[in-house]
């Protein structure tokens, strides 16, 4: 019996080994042991869970709330968390959890579409530099310090003062901040996968450039890729809320949560749950965020783990 | 040593002139001019301050005289305050900027290091996770949640401190702790991890088979190497102290650099807006390039040479 437990234990040991003899042995794909990794980052799967509840809640949450975030109680004016409104209400009398989980889906629509449009952009630029190599990615990489330098928030902010507080504008001025950072990420990836031998085996198959960028190394480059986008989607909400606070984002009656805390922040002394929830709401969704990514970072690539 | 720096200060030059042209064509590209938003504004009188601040020129004869006057140093006239000019409102705002800035910065950096020192001497212990989740809260609480957080506790409630403003010294403790606070808890994070990394070395252990005690273990041998880290955060977390003071300084109402940004761009003034964005570019430049010397001057692997 021991024997067989012990040979079992050792064959467990091994799960990327795809054994010869045994044909029912089965290998484990690279994905599934980082899962397995990510699965025992007590912290990360904290965060997984708290996402997923923050994006169900402000989905499907104001169906299944008497109040909708436009309807206004001028009776009631601005009231402490009761049981009629669990977190109160603000100084139109609209009841404060609907407007939170409206809020939240703004903040999170914002982030994941801005870091969707950083990601392109910036996946796109690094790629197509790091493996033309050569003058065309110096002369990128040159571009894109020249970036670096420019103060990107101040541009933003002219932007949006001027242009209008247009919903699609936000997007792509937050991404247009945040697409550096993966560009170059994604460059030192593609120049790394550049030596390997496979690439060199698609070339000398005859494989054009594009379908070996296209077909080797983009699904190559997404571990790196998943990461920093889920660690770029808090920075885009705080850019997001930032903006909101200056009173340069989203525009009422619209809600983010960067908007909630700045009404917050303006009347704490006599409502301070107007400021207190939105805030708490943000802050946890900042942490989630954070944890996940560097719960993705440690799993996928444990050669970059910090500790 | 002087070659590196030449190089780096050349490079600048193109750069600035680049976030010159840049914000000089966009702010004009936005609807409206400077004065338009006054409201009580008839049309003639519009016309003759746009002549006399020259804004009815074609825009390239603008953009070559704002260049002329850029070399010679000056930053015209503040459209919104009209006795004052820009370098004069500048040279009164940056002082409070760096005063707030370095404050936050020194803070950072003790409370940052010391954690971070802390966490690492006993790896995984009560006190490791104790520090680590305290300064998760930094890098989770952004500046504009802790500022009215930290506000309406000490300054509304215990009534310890203003609630603004930038004149008593007890002025100064709610925004610098606001501002640094996230700083802190990246270098505590960055420290931590150097440590850790410096103290499982094989020179640690023979210095502590040599007898010597952990203190000096610590402060001797190890801090140095340890550190390296942070001080190549250090350099990017300058800038973004700079532009984070943004909403602090809003929040707080301090005179400050980037409440001067702020209103100048809800006020569309034109030369006020230039100049700001200039001097932050310029600033950001000369502080990543003394970063960078620091950093290669402490790091004994690395050389002006590169």
């Amino acid at each position: 019996m021991n024997i067989q437990n012990d040979k079992m234990n050792i064959e467990k040991q091994k799960p990327d080994i795809i054994s010869i003899e045994n044909d029912t042995e089965k290998g484990i794909s690279l994905w599934t042991e980082a899962w397995h990794r990510l699965k025992s980052n007590k912290l990360a799967l904290l965060g997984l869970v708290i996402i997923t509840l923050l994006f169900l809640v402000s989905i499907l949450g104001p169906f299944f709330t008497k109040y909708n975030y436009f309807q206004q109680n001028l009776m009631l004016g601005a009231s402490a968390p009761s049981l009629e409104h669990w977190c109160g209400t603000d100084m139109l009398g609209r009841d404060l959890l609907v407007r939170i989980m409206y809020g939240t889906r703004v903040s999170l629509a914002v982030g994941i579409c801005a870091t969707f449009v950083s990601l392109t952009i910036g996946v796109f630029y690094g790629a197509v530099s790091g493996y033309t190599g050569g003058k065309t990615d110096s002369l990128m990489m040159r571009f894109v310090d020249i970036m670096y330098a420019l103060p990107f928030t101040m541009l933003v902010i002219i932007l949006m003062v001027w242009f209008g507080r247009n919903f699609i504008l936000i997007f792509v001025a937050i991404g247009i901040i945040q697409w550096l950072t993966m560009a170059r990420i994604v460059r030192g990836e593609v120049l790394s996968l550049k030596k390997m031998e496979f690439i060199d085996a698609a070339k000398a198959i005859g494989l054009s450039k594009r379908k070996i960028i296209c077909r080797h190394i983009v699904p190559n480059i997404l571990g790196v890729v998943i990461v920093y986008a889920t660690l770029t989607i808090p920075s885009v909400m705080m850019i997001e809320a930032f903006l909101s606070f200056l009173g340069l984002g989203i525009q009422p009656p619209m809600s983010s949560l960067g908007l909630l805390i700045r009404d917050g922040a303006q009347v704490m002394e006599e409502f301070p749950w107007m400021l207190f929830f939105p805030g708490v709401i943000f802050s946890i969704a900042l942490f989630a965020f954070n944890f996940v990514g560097d719960g993705l970072r440690d799993a996928i690539d444990p050669k970059m783990n910090k500790k | 040593m002087f070659f590196f720096i030449l190089k780096r200060v050349v490079h600048v030059i193109p750069v600035l002139l680049i976030v010159a042209t840049i914000t000089f064509f966009l702010i004009r590209i936005a609807p409206g001019g400077p004065f338009s938003l006054d409201k009580n504004v008839t049309p003639e009188v519009l016309a003759n301050l746009n002549r006399h601040y020259g804004l009815d020129k074609p825009i390239y004869i603008q953009y070559l005289e704002y260049m002329k006057s850029l070399l010679k140093g000056d930053l015209g006239p503040s459209f919104q305050y009209p006795n004052r000019t820009v370098n004069e409102m500048i040279g009164n705002a940056f002082p409070v900027s760096l005063e707030l800035g370095s404050m936050a910065m020194a803070l950072a950096l003790i409370v940052g290091i010391l954690f971070g020192i802390i966490a690492s001497t006993k790896p995984n212990d009560l006190r490791d996770y104790f520090s680590m989740s305290f300064v998760m809260l930094g890098i989770c609480i952004p500046a504009f949640v802790l500022g009215p957080i930290l506000i309406w506790i000490f300054a509304i409630k215990l009534n310890w401190v203003n609630v603004s403003g930038w004149n008593t010294p007890t002025d100064y403790i709610l925004p610098v702790i606001t501002l640094g606070a996230m700083y802190a808890a990246n270098i505590a994070r960055l420290s931590r991890g150097g440590m850790l990394e410096v103290l499982s070395l094989d020179f640690i252990r023979t210095a502590r088979a040599k007898g010597i005690s952990e203190k000096w273990v610590i402060i001797r041998h190890s801090l140095k190497g340890g550190l390296l880290s942070v001080v190549s955060y250090i350099g990017p977390a300058v800038a973004g102290l700079i532009t984070g003071s943004f909403v602090v300084e809003v929040i707080f109402q301090i005179p400050g650099l980037g409440r001067l940004f702020v209103l100048a761009a809800f006020n569309r003034d034109y030369t006020m807006i230039m100049g700001t964005v200039l001097f932050y570019a310029l600033m950001i430049v000369i502080l990543n390039l003394v970063v960078d010397v620091i950093q290669i001057l402490i790091d004994p692997r690395r050389s002006f040479s590169e």
